[in-house]
C-alpha cells in the first residue's frame, strides 16, 4: 500500500523528473534575477529623484541649466555654480545617505533584534542625541572639544553613542536577552526624553526654538565635510554588514539554528549593535532626529524581496535613500518659499504607509 | 573512528542535570537512538555535544576533542537540529537549505545549488522549494531543517525529536532516509525520541538516560526490558520479539510506583 502510494506520487513520464528537478534552481535563479532588476530600478528611481532634488529649488533655474552646472560648471554663472554645487548637491546628496543610513540601521537592528517594530530610536539613540544638541543649544556645553555648528553635531553623535554603547557594554558584560536589550533601550529613551524636559522648562524662548528646529530635522547643514563623512560611515558599516550577509541571513531564523550553522549569534549582535549606532548617531548628528525611515524602509524592502541578505541589505537601503531623497524635494516644493521640516513630512508620509502595511500583514485578528 | 561521550556533566540554573553520563559510544554508518523519560536529559545532552549549553566532560569525535573547539569549527563538523523549528523568517524553503550549505563555503556555484535541489526532491520538498517558512505547516517545517541538516553532510548529525511533528507516513519516511544516509557517507547520526518501537526498528544502539544519568547503553533487544522500563519510564509494557526484526514496544498501563531515580 504504502509502495503503491509513494509511487502514485513519482512523475509518470520518466522524462519529467530531470525537467522537475531542474526547476527549482531555474525558478531560484529566475526570482533572484526579478530582485536584482528591482534594485536596478529602486537605484534608477533614487538617481532621478537626486536630479529632480538638485533641480528644484526656489532660484526657478531651469534643468537644462542646472544640468549645465553639473556638467560643466566653468560654462554657467558663479552665481548658478555656488547655488548647484554648494547648496542644493551637498543637500541632495545628505539626503541619499541619511535616508540609507537610517535604513540600514533600522534593518539591522531589527534582524538582530529579532523585532519588526525595532529602529535605531527604538533603543533611545534619538532621545540621547537630542539631550546632547540640548546641551549645547541651551547651556551651550560641549561634550567634545568642537565649536560652532560643530559643537551641537559633536554633542549629538558623542551622546547617541554613548547610549548605544551603555546598550552595548550591559549586553557584552551581563549576556541579557534580545528582549531585555528592548526593555533597556525603552528605559534610556526614557531617561533621556526626561533630561530634555528639564532642558527644555529651564531653557530661554529662543534656545527652545533652535532646539525644536534642529529636533524637527534639516537638511540645511549640509556641507561637503558632513556628505564625506557620511559617506565614510555608510560605506564602512555597509561593508562590514555584507561581509556577514550569510551570517545575519541565518540569525533570522533564530538564535538556536543560527549557533548550529555555526554562528555566534552574541557576538554577531554586539558587532552590528556598533555597527547601527554609529550609523544612526551620524545621521541624527547631522541632519537632526528623522523618523520612521529606519523603520519603513527596512518593511518594504523585507515585501519586496523577502530576508536574504544579498539582497535585503541594498534594497532596505536603497528603500530609505529613495524616501527621504523624495521628502527632501517634497519639503522645498509643497509650500512655495518654505521648506518644510523633515521630521513633520517623514512622519506625515510615513505613519499612513506605515498603518498599510502592518494591516495588510495581518494575519491573526486581535479579537 | 566514533563519537565517544565521557564524563559529562552540566549545571542548569544551580542545579545538577546530568551527571556524569559516560562512556557512551556511536558508531559511523548507523543511527543511534537517545531515550528516557520527560526530563531526563536527553536535549541538554544534545546540546551539550553540540556546543550550545555548556558542560564539562570529554566528547571525542574520531579520535579528536570537541569540547576545545569553538562554535564555528564544531558546526563544521556537526549539526544540531532543535526541537523547536518555529521561525517568523520570510526566507523561501530553497534559500533556507541554501543558507546552510552557504554558511559552510561562501559563494554562489553551482553545485551549492545542484545540492539543495537534490536535498529538496529526496525529501519531496520541491514543490515547495519557492514557499516562505512561515506559509508552512509545523511538520512542513521540521522536514525543511531535517533537509537543512543533511545538506551540510556533517559528520555527525544530533536531532532532537526530528519526527514529532510529522505524520506517520512522513516519520517512517524521514527515518528510512536518515538510515540511509548514515549508511551512504558514513555519518553518525544520534536522535532522541520518543517512540520505542521506532527507535527498536531504526536504531542499531540505544542510549537510556534517566533523571540525568545514563542507565543503559547497547543494541535495542539489550536495552528494551520489561523491568527497565518499570524502573525507568514507570510503565507496564509488553516487549515481543517477532520472527525477524527488533523488538516491539507495547506500553499497557502506568504503573503506580514512582521511578527509584525520580
Amino acid at each position: 500500500m504504502r509502495t503503491a502510494e509513494r509511487e502514485s506520487r513519482m512523475p509518470t513520464n520518466p522524462a519529467e523528473a530531470p525537467r522537475c528537478r531542474d526547476d527549482s534552481i531555474a525558478r531560484y535563479q529566475a526570482r533572484q534575477r526579478r530582485q536584482y532588476w528591482l534594485l536596478g530600478g529602486l537605484l534608477a528611481l533614487t538617481l532621478a529623484s537626486l536630479l529632480g532634488d538638485v533641480a528644484l529649488g526656489p532660484g526657478g533655474y531651469s534643468l537644462p541649466r542646472v544640468m549645465a552646472a553639473l556638467v560643466s560648471p566653468e560654462s554657467v554663472s558663479s552665481t548658478l555654480r555656488a547655488i548647484v554645487w554648494q547648496i542644493r548637491l551637498p543637500v541632495a546628496l545628505m539626503a541619499v545617505l541619511v535616508g540609507a543610513s537610517l535604513a540600514m540601521a533600522g534593518a539591522q537592528m531589527q534582524t538582530i533584534l529579532n523585532n519588526p517594530l525595532a529602529d535605531p530610536f527604538t533603543l533611545g539613540i534619538s532621545s540621547a542625541a537630542s539631550f546632547g544638541a540640548a546641551l549645547s543649544l541651551i547651556l551651550g556645553i560641549g561634550v567634545m572639544p568642537l565649536a560652532g555648528p560643530w559643537l551641537t553635531a559633536g554633542n549629538a553623535f558623542l551622546l547617541a553613542m554613548l547610549a548605544s554603547l551603555t546598550l552595548w557594554a550591559v549586553n557584552h558584560w551581563r549576556g541579557v536577552s534580545v528582549q531585555s536589550l528592548v526593555l533597556l533601550g525603552i528605559a534610556i529613551m526614557f531617561f533621556f526624553n526626561a533630561l530634555l524636559g528639564l532642558m527644555q522648562f529651564v531653557a530661554s524662548a529662543e534656545a527652545l526654538q533652535q532646539l525644536m528646529f534642529w529636533s524637527l530635522g534639516s537638511l540645511e547643514r549640509a556641507s561637503w565635510t558632513t556628505v564625506a563623512l557620511s559617506a565614510l560611515v555608510l560605506a564602512l558599516c555597509g561593508l562590514g554588514f555584507w561581509r556577514s550577509r550569510w551570517r545575519l541571513t541565518a540569525l533570522g531564523l533564530g538564535a538556536t539554528q543560527a549557533r548550529s550553522l555555526g554562528v555566534d549569534p552574541g557576538r554577531l549582535r554586539l558587532r552590528v549593535l556598533l555597527g547601527t549606532s554609529l550609523l544612526a548617531a551620524t545621521a541624527v548628528a547631522f541632519v537632526g532626529t528623522i523618523g520612521f525611515v529606519g523603520l519603513v524602509g527596512p518593511h518594504i524592502a523585507r515585501l519586496l524581496v523577502g530576508e536574504d541578505q544579498r539582497v535585503f541589505l541594498p534594497m532596505a537601503t536603497l528603500c530609505g535613500a529613495l524616501i527621504m531623497s523624495v521628502t527632501s524635494l517634497l519639503a522645498k516644493t509643497l509650500i512655495p518659499g518654505l521648506i518644510v521640516p523633515l521630521g513633520i513630512l517623514t512622519a506625515l508620509i510615513g505613519l499612513p504607509f506605515f498603518a498599510a502595511l502592518v494591516l495588510r500583514s495581518r494575519r491573526e485578528p486581535w479579537g | 573512528m566514533s563519537l565517544r561521550i565521557e564524563s559529562l556533566r552540566c549545571r542548569l540554573g544551580g542545579r545538577e542535570v546530568l551527571h556524569d553520563i559516560g562512556p557512551l559510544d556511536a558508531r559511523p554508518g548507523e543511527l543511534t537512538a537517545l531515550i528516557g523519560p520527560n526530563g531526563a536529559g536527553k536535549s541538554t545532552l544534545l546540546r551539550a555535544i553540540a556546543g550550545h549549553q555548556r558542560a564539562h566532560g570529554h566528547f571525542i569525535l574520531d579520535g579528536r576533542a570537541l569540547d576545545d573547539e569553538p562554535l564555528e569549527t564544531r558546526a563544521r563538523r556537526l549539526y544540531y537540529l532543535p526541537q523547536s523549528t518555529e521561525t517568523g523568517s520570510r526566507l523561501s524553503v530553497f534559500e533556507t537549505v541554501l543558507l546552510a550549505v552557504r554558511t559552510l563555503a561562501p559563494g554562489d556555484g553551482p553545485s551549492a545549488l545542484r545540492r539543495v535541489r537534490d536535498t529538496l526532491a529526496r525529501l519531496e520538498l520541491e514543490p515547495l522549494a519557492e514557499r516562505q517558512l512561515t506559509a508552512l505547516s509545523g511538520g512542513q517545517r521540521q522536514r525543511v531543517a531535517i533537509a537543512q541538516a543533511l545538506a551540510r553532510e556533517p559528520r555527525l548529525l544530533l536531532l532532537d525529536e526530528p519526527t514529532s511533528a510529522l505524520d506517520l507516513h512522513h516519520q517512517l519516511q524521514t527515518l528510512d532516509w536518515l538510515g540511509e544516509h548514515a549508511r551512504q557517507h558514513g555519518t553518525i547520526v544520534v536522535l532522541a525520541v520518543h517512540d520505542l518501537t521506532l527507535a527498536a526498528r531504526y536504531a542499531s544502539r540505544l542510549w537510556m538516560l534517566d533523571a540525568g544519568r545514563a542507565v543503559a547503553q547497547g543494541p535495542p533487544g539489550e536495552v528494551l526490558t520489561v523491568e527497565r522500563l518499570r524502573e525507568v519510564y514507570a510503565i507496564e509494557a509488553e516487549v515481543t520479539w517477532p520472527a525477524e526484526g527488533p523488538p516491539r514496544v507495547t506500553p499497557l498501563a502506568a504503573s503506580h510506583r514512582t521511578p527509584s531515580r525520580r
